[in-house]
């Protein structure tokens, strides 16, 4: 549980954002400049003077009427940066190991060991920084701060200054250790896929304020957030299990309340939870069941919602089983198919659709 | 040539020996004093900078007399001194050590407050949210990841040191064995009828420990950088 209420003058910027979030993960969004790295720094307890609360897990690190301001030392927060910041003058394991012999000895609950094996940092013991790959290097940073033995985890967009394939690998351990050690995290980016990915509660920034907290979903999922969500990037997210792989076509099927889905790209086992977000533009919607169609994904559906503004695309927002699912088409096939609400409809989902940042663990 | 007389051994050995507490002693002063230039901001910091820097441009002379005045026997500090340690700088091999350290300050702060600077100030954030203090920090981090700086600092101040010249001979004299080290001694021959070659045997001498410095400093900047 966090409870962060924190004013903030920074120069001619205003921060002042208040919320409660109870998630595994909190994913905190923003644009630039909307002050996601403010935040984070005053959760942490760096730079600068500020008024309000940060309570974690019931334990008030700030509070200024009650004169309590613990230093960054003593608040037990793992900060990872967007920048690894390895001390370069130390091998692997004495960067590992910089949080973890200054943690109190009953409370080292998190083993270096474990967190060698769980990030695949064995063979990397007794490197220097310079000499590692971007990614093995953030894989470090995060270690580094688990065996910190933090109540928390801040993560300010760890995956931004990596190229696209290390980002995949790294968001992998992040969700890996997400599931394996119940660490809460609080996951900063501009980035919609990766907090879609990891995130089950979302903060939304924006100008200095959080706009908008709730599940991802819900958020995600509001028309009237659009400027802030952004109108590229809307599409809807869900949970779903595996239930079978066809290794012949290297294609996955996928079970949830509105039916299922057969989709590439997914390294997972029948029966895990796999989470996979739609953007609204790769949805087509039809009045019959098509036949003779290249898209393998056909679900019946009903209409919630339309939004139409008058331009030349309108947004629909579906119900398919417990899943909202949302559909952007233009306008002229609106009307020319008469959509309204209530409305059943099929919709066309292309398999192809799902790339590798679309899809990840539960 | 190659066999050292006494004189000469006992003015080389005298002139290590000023420029060792020299750099020991204002080494400490240095790193504190540098750390607070590069990472903070407090009124009078423009003033302290300015202060530092003086021996740097003012003459010697100037820097050696105000020694005097401040750290004679009758001098605010030197009284104080010797009335409450017993300690007494002027005229002695200590007070060439203090010369040389304050002659030599400037180019030691320098040195290492650019070190300081160029260091990732996150680095130490990050050390603090891993349960570093701050002590904890400076000394695991921030001097470690300074040490070329300070190895610079260090050198460079030895060298002034065994270069000093006015500050000293203004403040503890030319006493043969006392204060007289290499170039009050060079002087000392120059000054005297017949004296040159002997002058020429002490400057081979200051070239060679010159050459040897650099060459040490140099060594031991590779070494650390190497890690």
């Amino acid at each position: 549980m966090i409870d962060v209420d924190i004013v903030q003058r920074l120069g001619t910027f205003d921060l002042a954002v208040s919320f409660k979030a109870e998630a595994p993960v909190v994913g905190l969004f923003g644009r630039s400049g909307s002050g996601k790295t403010s935040l984070v720094n005053a959760l942490a307890g760096v730079g600068g003077q500020r008024r309000g609360h940060v309570i974690v897990n019931g334990e008030t690190l700030f509070d200024d009427a009650r004169g309590i301001d613990l230093p960054p030392e003593r608040r037990r927060l793992g900060y990872v940066f967007q920048d690894d910041l390895l001390f370069p003058h130390m091998h692997v394991e004495a960067n590992l190991l910089y949080g973890f012999r200054r943690a109190v000895p009953s409370a080292r609950v998190i083993e270096p060991q474990h967190v060698i094996d769980l990030l695949g940092l064995g063979g990397l013991r007794r490197r220097y920084p310079g000499t590692l790959s971007g990614g093995e290097k953030q894989r470090v940073a995060i270690g580094r701060a688990l065996l910190a033995q933090p109540r928390l985890l801040l993560m300010d967009e760890p995956l931004a200054s990596l190229d696209i394939a290390r980002r995949d690998e790294v968001l992998r351990y992040i969700e890996l250790l997400r599931d394996d050690l119940r660490i809460p995290i609080v996951y900063v980016s501009h980035s919609i896929a990766e907090i879609t990915r990891l995130a089950d509660t979302i903060v939304l920034l924006a100008e200095g304020r959080a706009i908008a907290v709730g599940a991802v979903e819900e958020v995600m999922g509001r028309l009237d957030l659009r400027p802030q969500t952004g109108r590229y990037e809307a599409g809807s997210v869900f949970d779903t299990t595996v239930v079978a792989y066809d290794p012949k076509y290297a294609l996955t099927t996928l079970h949830f309340d509105g039916g299922e889905l057969i989709v590439p790209n997914v390294e997972a086992l029948a029966g895990e939870r796999v989470r996979v977000r739609i953007r609204a533009r790769d949805v087509s919607l039809a009045l019959h069941p098509p036949t003779g169609l290249s898209i393998v994904n056909v679900l019946p559906g009903t209409i919630t919602a339309i939004d139409d503004e008058g331009g030349p695309i309108v947004e629909v927002q579906l119900r398919l089983g417990n899943v909202s699912l949302r559909a952007r088409i233009t306008r002229r096939s609106r009307v020319e198919l008469g959509l309204a609400e209530n409305r059943e409809v099929y919709t066309l989902i292309k398999a192809v659709s799902f790339d590798r940042r679309s899809v990840g663990y539960a | 040539m190659l066999s050292m007389s006494d004189t000469e051994l006992g003015i080389i050995v005298l002139s290590l020996k000023v420029a060792f507490f020299s750099v020991a002693l204002s080494l400490p002063v240095a790193i504190l004093v540098a750390h607070a230039l590069a990472r903070f901001d407090f009124p009078g910091k423009t003033l302290l900078d300015a202060v530092i820097h003086l021996p740097l441009v003012l003459p010697p002379v100037v820097v050696g007399f105000a020694l005097l005045l401040l750290f004679g026997k009758h001098g605010p500090i030197g009284a104080w001194l010797n009335e409450w340690f017993g300690i007494v700088v002027a005229f002695r091999w200590t007070g060439a050590a203090l010369a040389s350290a304050i002659m030599g300050f400037p180019l030691m702060v320098r040195a290492i407050r650019l070190s300081i600077s160029s260091i990732d100030v996150r680095l130490e954030t990050v050390a603090r949210t891993l349960g570093g203090s701050r002590i904890w920090v400076f000394l695991s981090i921030t001097l470690p990841l300074a040490l070329p700086g300070l190895i610079t600092g260090v050198l460079l101040s030895f060298a002034r040191s065994l270069g000093e010249f006015g500050a000293t001979i203004t403040f503890v004299s030319n006493i043969p064995g006392e204060t007289e080290t290499l170039p009050l001694a060079i002087y000392t021959f120059v000054q005297s009828p017949g004296g040159d070659a002997q002058a020429i045997r002490l400057s081979l001498i200051a070239v060679v420990l010159s050459i040897a410095a650099l060459i040490t400093s140099e060594w031991l900047t590779r070494r650390t950088s190497k890690s």
